[in-house]
């Protein structure tokens, strides 16, 4: 009356036993070879059959699991259909102060958000926000070139009686002190600050358009502040399979002046001929230094939990401002030709056309339904896979590296450096 | 044979009623996960 779970993924250990995860329950055990063969594989009944069953590493013998999986997808899609919006990421400029070779908004018709369109925007989300809750996530190009506008539309918007909180995605340089004071009274929560090299390598990477000796020193010290304004700050380090070694020295100086205060996650490179199989080995190698430093510590910071969907923008009431004051999905589809890519602007509302039709579609590609990662990323990056215009190259590095990672996670829980 | 299981992580939800919570686009302030986290 049982079966094995298709989502188990096992892994052999040295000292002779099984690791089984589920993708989909997100459940680890350790067995012997007997035990996963009698009980898991072959279902025989056992006193910790209900166990097995309630971890997800058995099921009962008719269910369809990924249509279970499917189910929640729609679910989750669906369920904040006829809501107000609670989520809106506003790009004040398209401008920056820095010029990085891998943004992928380079190239892209460079406009900044004029007064008019702010006091449109203010409408909008008047109009179509959720007064009890809206969170703003203020993107760029860099934001904080904007600094009028960013307390110019958070004003109007707790004058209206809006909860806000907002978050800001920025290079750092001018994330200030006296930015940060004002900020605490319109509700920002945390920072995000990409650091890819340190000092002179940093400054040659960003290319800051001030003439200052050294820039980096100056995004340090704003980090600092951070820390005493209580600001979660996390630190991305955009990595390839050239410039891994060095985020190393990165992560030691980060630990090393921060410990855990802030947050520190890595993401690859993409549109520079990577893919998934030659950034495996960099990106274990960085896994590992951020697992030993308790950067990462659960299996969500890792992506081996089960999502219903990849990505909000695939959300109906999800939307992103450009600077314009049209909607989009995702800031992907900011670069090149962007006018057949918008989902309405904020002067006449959201528009169900057919880009919007593309983002809400809820179809799962044969290819990834019978895919043991499906629970894990739900197809992956819906903008990159539009824009890429297939899956294979989508699927996230996770996938290489499934067994691998599972394995540093056990290792890492049982104590330990790895 | 009196062979227990060692658990390593518990299972994170229900798999079969439990709604799922999840970060969202692009960036949940909830749990603090970025899309960029998933690549």
């Amino acid at each position: 009356m049982y079966k094995e779970s298709f989502y188990n993924v096992t892994q052999s250990l040295d000292n002779g036993k099984i690791l089984v995860f589920n993708t989909f329950s997100g459940a680890m055990i350790c067995v012997s070879n007997e035990y996963y063969n009698r009980y898991i594989k072959k279902c025989e009944e056992y006193k910790e059959t209900n166990i097995l069953l309630k971890q997800g590493f058995i099921v009962k013998k008719e269910v369809d699991e990924p249509f279970r999986v499917s189910l929640r997808r729609r679910m989750f899609a669906f369920s904040s259909y006829n809501e107000k919006i609670h989520h809106l990421t506003v790009l004040l400029t398209s401008g920056c102060n820095a010029s990085c070779w891998y943004c992928f908004e380079k190239g892209s018709h460079k406009s900044s958000m004029s007064n008019e369109t702010a006091d449109a925007l203010i409408e909008f989300i008047d109009k179509y926000g959720d007064k009890e809750g809206i969170d703003i996530n203020w993107f760029g190009g860099e934001p904080t070139l904007r600094k009028d506008l960013i307390f110019y539309i958070s004003q109007k918007l707790l004058d209206r009686g809006f909860k806000i909180k907002c978050k800001i995605v920025t290079n750092g340089y001018l994330f200030d002190k006296s930015f940060m004071e004002t900020m605490k009274k319109y509700n920002l929560v945390h920072a995000q600050i990409s650091i890819d090299a340190l000092n002179e390598k940093y400054n040659l990477i960003k290319k800051y358009i001030y003439k200052d000796p050294n820039p980096f020193e100056t995004i340090i010290k704003n980090i600092d502040d951070a820390i005493n304004y209580d600001f979660h700050t996390s630190i991305r380090l955009n990595f390839s399979d050239e410039n891994y070694l060095e985020l190393a020295d990165v992560i030691d100086y980060l630990y090393n002046r921060y410990q855990n205060k802030i947050g520190v996650y890595v993401a690859p490179i993409t549109g520079n001929n990577s893919t998934p199989s030659t950034i495996k080995e960099p990106f274990l190698f960085l896994i590992k230094k951020l697992i030993n430093y308790k950067y990462i510590k659960a299996l969500r910071d890792i992506n081996l939990e089960f999502i219903p969907m990849y990505c909000g923008a695939a959300i109906p009431n999800n939307f992103l401002v450009d600077p314009n004051g049209n909607l989009f999905k995702c800031a992907e589809e900011l670069s090149g030709d962007t006018r057949k890519n918008n989902v309405g602007n904020i002067f006449e509302g959201p528009c169900y056309n057919n880009n919007m039709k593309k983002w809400i579609d809820d179809v799962i590609d044969p290819k990834c339904i019978n895919c043991v990662m499906l629970p894990l990323c739900q197809q992956g990056c819906k903008g990159s896979r539009l824009k890429v215009g297939g899956l294979e190259y989508d699927c996230i590095p996770t996938k290489e590296m499934l067994k691998e990672t599972i394995k540093l996670m056990y290792e890492s829980k049982k104590g330990g450096a790895i | 044979m009196e062979e227990k299981m060692e658990v390593i992580f518990e299972e994170q939800h229900d798999v079969d009623n439990e709604s799922v919570n999840m970060c969202t686009y692009p960036y949940c302030f909830e749990c603090g996960h970025y899309c960029g986290e998933r690549r």
